[in-house]
């Protein structure tokens, strides 16, 4: 076999493994990059940079037990920022808090104090757009790879490339923030439940 | 498993992410409280409402025939409009004098190379967020906690005396200002320096608001600017730090000789640069410092 012949055969084995394992995910880069941008026409230019970054690379991908999903959304979020202007500067999230210290933040905190659903869930989803918008990138990255694609805690560490520990605490914090901003919408527009409980 | 204890791995819980004996403990305490469950069952209606919200539903056909066009020519397919972000990436800066030119020439080469890690804005090379400016942050935090505790007791209290006894322990030039007439009060000092990199560490706490300020001196540590080399004995790093807390630290910093400056609270970056600016005019004569005095005051936010 010719070296031309060899090297058709090696990119075309190449291609139908990455169509195999890569290409099914599309739909899942599709959407969380929608969320990064808001913006249908963006989110496929940012979808196709991140599919071709990936091929370019897909010699170097090893398959694990939660296959290429994990490994596009990583793609994903480093082309994202690296190409996103920020007309504020992002600041860097302190990634120590460990994940069995930061329950002493639940004492005397004002995290916690709320009462359990007292949101009405039916009716809140503009709100949550607004709350969503005002997390801290590194927060909304891992509530909405929670919540979206439903990645385990492992996966999401691959993603964001922190400590499982980490994604742990960040989405309690983002739970947290998201119930504040939500509460402050219910008491302006009186949809708590609470206020019917009287 | 007590309610402190089931708050912490409620989302765990809810999320099947708990190893077996610790689910078994949640689900104990959970047929007892009552007030718990209803935050497993809080945590599953946020995470339905998100999915409602956020699910845009499949990608459209078109996309997938041009992921598949460009799969046959990787290297050439970029998308066709760049980005707006990409078109206002660089920005112009400008100094006052013909070193500052020569520099603007310089980092815009650089810039050519590091167009993802660096953006200019008048005056200040700023560094986007990397592990230095992190680290800067992290160590302020941890020491900040032990407030006046920070202080070693094998120090003096006298600031020229720590300078020069830290000075020649850790063979540094040790940065020990008096910032008095800038509303600060000296809490402590130690030899912790950055997160393993040694070097000393001296907390101040504001008069008026009881903020605090740390100013660390370091080996020279080139990463904290990216790498970047230029012509030039001082140039300022700086960044933002977010806490868990939700505390944001300014982190600036700058190469001098052998050593590295940085300063880290939680205070405008203004406000860190004059007290950078303040500390080298008052502790070396009038010296200002090439692009660091005039040029920066006049165009920082």
């Amino acid at each position: 076999m010719s070296t031309t012949a060899g090297d058709n055969s090696a990119g075309s084995a190449k291609r139908a493994r990455f169509e195999q394992h890569a290409l099914p995910h599309l739909d899942i880069v599709y959407r969380m990059a929608c969320t990064l941008t808001d913006d249908e026409v963006e989110a496929e230019d940012l979808s196709q940079e991140t599919f071709t970054r990936a091929f370019n690379g897909f010699d170097r991908f090893e398959l694990r037990e939660y296959g290429a999903r994990p490994w596009l959304l990583r793609i994903l979020y480093n082309v994202f920022y690296s190409q996103r202007v920020r007309h504020r500067r992002e600041p860097t999230l302190l990634d120590d808090v460990d994940f069995d210290h930061f329950a002493d933040e639940l004492d005397g905190g004002a995290w916690d104090t709320d009462t359990p659903n007292s949101i009405n869930w039916d009716n809140v989803d503009e709100e949550l757009k607004g709350a969503m918008a005002n997390l801290q990138p590194a927060h909304r990255s891992v509530i909405l790879l929670w919540s979206i694609e439903g990645l385990s805690y492992k996966e999401i560490a691959h993603v964001c490339d922190c400590a499982i520990g980490t994604v742990m605490s960040r989405l309690y914090r983002a739970r947290q923030l998201l119930k504040r901003e939500l509460l402050g919408y219910a008491r302006d527009r009186r949809i708590s439940t609470e206020r019917f409980d009287r | 498993m007590n309610c402190k204890e089931f708050r912490k791995y409620a989302g765990a819980f809810a999320d099947g992410e708990l190893e077996v004996a610790q689910n078994l403990e949640a689900l104990e305490h959970l047929n007892m409280c009552p007030r718990c469950a209803e935050r497993v069952t809080e945590i599953t209606n946020l995470k339905t409402a998100l999915k409602r919200t956020f699910d845009v539903g499949p990608a459209p056909h078109v996309l997938r025939d041009r992921v598949l066009a460009a799969l046959d020519s990787p290297e050439k397919s970029t998308p066709q409009q760049p980005s707006n972000a990409a078109r206002r990436r660089v920005a112009f800066f400008r100094w006052g004098t013909s070193l500052g030119l020569a520099a603007a020439i310089t980092l815009a080469v650089y810039m050519a190379w590091f167009p993802q890690d660096v953006r200019l804005q008048p005056g200040i090379l700023t560094v986007m967020a990397n592990q230095p400016i992190h680290d800067v942050g992290a160590q302020h935090q941890a020491c900040a906690l032990l407030g006046a505790k920070h202080h070693n007791a094998s120090l003096p209290r006298d600031l020229s005396e720590i300078s020069r006894r830290l000075g020649e322990e850790l063979h540094l030039a040790v940065l020990a200002p008096n910032l008095e007439a800038q509303g600060f009060d000296l809490l402590g000092a130690d030899k912790c320096g950055i997160r393993g990199r040694p070097g000393a560490h001296l907390l101040y706490h504001s008069i008026a608001t009881g903020e605090l300020l740390s100013i660390f001196t370091v080996g020279r540590w080139e990463q904290l600017d990216a790498g970047l080399s230029m012509e030039q004995s001082v140039r300022l790093s700086e960044g933002e730090v977010l806490a868990s807390s939700g505390d944001e630290f300014q982190v600036v910093a700058w190469h001098e000789d052998a050593c590295t400056h940085a300063l880290c609270g939680p205070f405008s970056r203004k406000r860190l640069v004059g007290l950078v600016t303040q500390m080298r005019i008052t502790s070396a004569g009038p010296r200002p410092v090439p692009g660091l005095a005039s040029p920066l005051l006049a165009h920082a936010p």
